[in-house]
């Protein structure tokens, strides 16, 4: 074949996004964790991790630049490179979502929560399949996976709709509990814009697949009344 | 930070959506020449076979293929230019408006005026720049002073005037490439065609001489009915509205994969044949 290093480069900078990939759903769960059990040594351990996930992006947007650069990539080679370097930027904001997670659990302190957690892990647990699922269609170039993973969005909107109202409950009832509930809600806001992310790394997945840029979930992005 | 207003913002957008590179097709666009079912032979051998596609007028069509696959064959039938090679045979037709340039009674120097050719290599005559675009208006019988302003247009309109216009009478081999190539340019509009054939014009011509000939095209295309030629990939999806995608059967035959859009071809080309060509992993 006359592109061997070419499709070699491509390959290897596929296989740094799905190791980027990894890393960062490990992060969803650790950081619910570290909410659940109030660790503050793992919140800790994941906001320092957290820089090695941004150099990995700009590691991966580096050498995405480089290949369109000299390669001049087009048709499906350049549907991919463009889909991958949209993709590791959507993990990375993904990272830093979980990173909000535990900035969360610095921030509370020795504060007890407002209620033990039950949606909330649910929601990550959607969150982290969701985005499993996201990487297998990445590795797969899979646009029927991908788009089964964001139909799946529509779960965790159900979630976080449904904690928003049981802590607006708590509130109404004693407005004391406010910056409690504010805590949970902001956790509850990080991981459905996980959702969001994860939806939108399979809209790049069809995309490079496909050629067909579509938005999936429009009707989703509206705001919770 | 840069202040801008709502309307300069808005007017920023609207510019960045219409660019001024690639060129869209609408469905309106008037067809200028449309080939149909066309074969061509060298002898017994059949160069090209079966090659149908409308070329829409005012717009740069670009035709790209690996070499040997019969591109420039076909770009010559365009204007009747395989007619000066002997033993060659022309099956289908070949429309200019309408009007089929291969029947019997088509004046030959008229189809050839209309649809202009400018080559690979530059090729000015041995002769000054002036006398180089004056070459074919002085034999349609203009002189004098509608001669001069001819001259002068065309090499303006070739993007070419600021640099010769106090050494007129020098020769034109002393231009530089990408200097010939435009003062080719200039002489072929000079008798105002309305069809330009570029058969790899930039192909001996450094980058930038290459980006100054690409400007010109695009200048051009407002006028002129505009088909290229071209090895560079990148070259076909900055200038052209449409790409066609040459390839030999496997008789040898040059056959058309694939025409549209160029946006298209260069993103998400429908056959898979195209999409080995331009990414480049081909046989
Ligand atoms: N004057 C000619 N006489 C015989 N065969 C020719 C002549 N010109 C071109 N050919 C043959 O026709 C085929 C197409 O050539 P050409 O149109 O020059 O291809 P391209 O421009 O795509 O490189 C080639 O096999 C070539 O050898
Ligand atoms: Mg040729």
């Amino acid at each position: 074949m006359p592109r061997d290093t070419f499709e070699k480069q491509v390959n290897d900078l596929k296989k740094t996004l799905l190791a980027l990939g990894a890393l960062t759903t490990q992060t969803i769960s650790d950081g619910t964790e570290a909410l659940k059990t109030r660790d503050r040594v793992t919140a800790q351990s994941l906001i320092k991790q957290d820089i090695e996930i941004n150099r990995m992006r700009y590691d991966i947007e580096e050498r995405a630049y480089r290949l369109i650069a000299t390669q001049q990539p087009l048709a499906s080679d350049l549907r991919e490179i463009m889909s991958i370097l949209l993709i590791a930027i959507e993990l990375e904001r993904i990272a830093d979502h979980s990173k909000n997670l535990a900035e969360i659990v610095i921030r509370m302190g020795d504060e007890p929560l407002l209620k033990p957690l039950i949606d909330i892990p649910r929601m990550a647990q959607l969150c982290e399949s969701m985005l499993g699922q996201a990487l297998d269609a990445v590795a797969r170039n899979d646009s029927e996976l991908a788009r089964a993973v964001c139909n799946r969005d529509e779960e965790i909107d159900q979630l976080y709709k449904q904690i928003f109202r049981e802590l607006m409950t708590y509130v109404m009832e004693d407005s004391r509990t406010v910056t409690r509930a504010l805590n949970l809600l902001f956790a509850a806001h990080n991981l459905e814009r996980i959702g969001d992310r994860v939806t939108n790394i399979g809209e790049r997945v069809i995309y490079a697949a496909t050629g067909r840029l579509e938005e999936l979930n429009v009707e989703n992005h509206q705001m919770v009344e | 930070m840069l202040e801008t207003t709502q309307s300069e913002r808005l007017g920023i957008f609207t510019r960045a959506l219409s660019g001024n590179t690639p060129q869209e097709t609408s469905a309106d666009t008037k067809t200028k020449m449309r080939v149909q079912n066309l074969d061509f032979y060298y002898g017994n051998f059949r160069a090209i076979a079966g090659v149908t596609m409308d070329i829409p007028e005012k717009s740069i069509t670009a035709i790209i293929g690996s070499s040997g696959c019969g591109k420039s064959t076909l770009l010559r039938t365009f204007n009747r230019m395989g007619d000066l090679v002997g033993h060659t045979r022309v099956r289908g037709s070949v429309t200019l408006d309408g009007e089929n340039i291969y029947d019997r009674n088509v004046d030959v120097v008229l189809v050839r005026r209309r649809i202009g050719m400018v080559f690979q290599r530059p090729n000015p005559f041995p002769k000054s720049i002036f006398d180089n675009v004056a070459y074919g208006p002085r034999l349609l019988g203009v002189g004098g002073k509608a001669l001069e302003q001819i001259v002068e247009q065309s090499l303006r309109d070739a993007a070419l005037w600021d640099e010769v216009k106090d050494k007129l009478h020098q020769s034109g081999l002393a231009l530089s490439g990408g200097q010939q190539q435009r003062l080719c340019v200039a002489r072929t509009i000079a008798v105002k065609p309305e069809v330009i054939l570029m058969d790899e014009p930039c192909s001996a011509l450094d980058p930038i001489a290459t980006y100054k000939i690409e400007e010109l095209m695009i200048q051009l295309r407002n006028e002129y009915t505009i088909v290229i030629v071209t090895h560079n990939m990148q070259q076909a999806a900055r200038v052209s509205g449409l790409t066609a995608f040459m390839n030999m059967n496997p008789d040898r035959a040059g056959v058309l994969v694939e025409f549209g859009p160029t946006t298209q071809i260069f993103t998400n080309p429908a056959k898979k044949e195209t999409e080995d060509y331009i990414t480049g992993r081909f046989g």
